[in-house]
C-alpha cells in the first residue's frame, strides 16, 4: 500500500524556511535537516523543490545568500533572513495563526 | 563596446549557472555522505540522494531562470538610477555654470525630477508592486508544494485529518509539528 501524505498549505514551505533561518544563517542541506529534525522526521521536504523557493525568496529580498565554508571545508552557499524577510515571517505567522486557529474552530463544532 | 558588454554579460550569467550546479551538487554529495554515515553503500547512498532531490536538470533550470529574471530586475534598476545621477549633475552644472536665468530654471527642474525619480525608485525597491506579488502567488501556486508529512488516516483531501490532534505528529502537548517549529524559537 502507498505510503499516506498529507498536503500541507500552499506557502507552508516559505514559512517553515523563513522560521528555520530566524535562527541564523544555514545552507540548503542543513534548512532541510533543520526542517525534517525539528519536526521530529514529521515533515520531509521534497529536496529538490527546496532550490527554486529559496531563489524566490531572494528574489522578493525575503533573505539573502553569501558563499562560505562548509563545515567540511566545502565551499556551500548560506542564506540568511534580511529585515524584509523577518517583517514577512511575522506577517505569514500571524496568518497561519488566523487560518489554523479557524479550522480549528470548525473541526471542534462540526 | 556592446560585443564586450554581451561578453561580459555571457560570463556572468555562466558563472551563476556553475553557482547554481555547485550548490545543488553540494546537497547531493551531503545527503549521500549522511546515507553512507547512516549505513548504506556508497552507490547506494548515491541513488537515494539523487532519489530524493528529484529532476536535477528541471531543479537547476527553474534555478537559473530566477536568478536570470533576478539580473534582469537589478540592470534595471541601476540603468534608472544612472539616469537620475545623470540628470542631478546636469542640474548641478547649468546652475554653476549659467548667468541665464532661464538656463538656471531648467537646472533646478532637472534636481527636481531627479529628486522625484529618485523617491519614486526608493518606494518602488522598498515596496514591491502588486503586479509583482501577484507573479510571486502565481509562481508559488505552480510550485510543487515542497512539504510532505505522511499521515496516519490517509486521508487525500489536501487538508489536516480531522483527527490530526491524535495523530503521530502531535507532541504530548497536542502540537503540531508546525506549531512545534514556530515555538522552537520563543523557547
Amino acid at each position: 500500500m502507498a505510503k499516506p501524505k498529507t498536503n500541507l498549505l500552499q506557502g507552508t514551505l516559505a514559512m517553515m524556511i523563513l522560521k528555520t533561518l530566524a535562527r541564523g544563517e544555514l545552507h540548503g542541506y542543513e534548512i532541510v535537516q533543520r526542517i525534517q529534525q525539528t519536526s521530529e522526521d514529521v515533515l520531509k521536504v521534497e529536496e529538490g523543490s527546496l532550490y527554486p523557493a529559496l531563489y524566490r525568496m531572494e528574489e522578493q529580498g525575503w533573505i539573502e545568500a553569501e558563499w562560505g565554508a562548509s563545515e567540511n571545508n566545502r565551499r556551500a552557499k548560506y542564506y540568511k533572513l534580511t529585515r524584509a524577510g523577518r517583517k514577512q515571517l511575522a506577517d505569514e505567522t500571524a496568518n497561519w495563526e488566523r487560518v489554523s486557529g479557524a479550522i480549528a474552530k470548525v473541526l471542534q463544532t462540526a | 563596446m556592446s560585443i564586450i558588454k554581451f561578453i561580459l554579460r555571457r560570463c556572468r550569467s555562466k558563472a551563476f549557472e556553475c553557482q547554481i550546479e555547485e550548490e545543488l551538487r553540494f546537497h547531493i554529495e551531503m545527503r549521500t555522505r549522511d546515507n553512507i554515515a547512516a549505513g548504506m553503500l556508497p552507490e547506494e547512498a548515491e541513488r537515494d540522494a539523487l532519489q530524493r532531490f528529484g529532476d536535477f536538470d528541471h531543479v537547476s533550470r527553474e534555478c537559473r531562470e530566477i536568478s536570470r529574471e533576478r539580473l534582469m530586475n537589478a540592470a534595471t534598476m541601476k540603468a534608472m538610477k544612472g539616469i537620475t545621477w545623470v540628470m542631478l549633475g546636469c542640474g548641478l552644472t547649468l546652475i554653476l555654470i549659467s548667468d541665464v536665468s532661464t538656463v538656471r530654471q531648467v537646472g533646478q527642474v532637472l534636481i527636481c525630477i531627479a529628486i522625484l525619480w529618485w523617491l519614486l525608485l526608493y518606494l518602488r525597491a522598498t515596496r514591491p508592486d502588486q503586479q509583482r506579488i501577484n507573479q510571486h502567488l502565481e509562481a508559488a501556486e505552480q510550485m510543487p508544494l515542497g512539504l510532505i508529512a505522511p499521515a496516519s488516516g490517509g486521508s487525500e483531501s489536501g487538508f489536516a485529518e480531522p483527527s490530526g490532534r491524535q495523530t503521530a505528529a502531535h507532541d504530548d502537548q497536542g502540537r503540531s509539528p508546525v506549531e512545534r517549529l514556530l515555538a522552537e524559537d520563543e523557547r
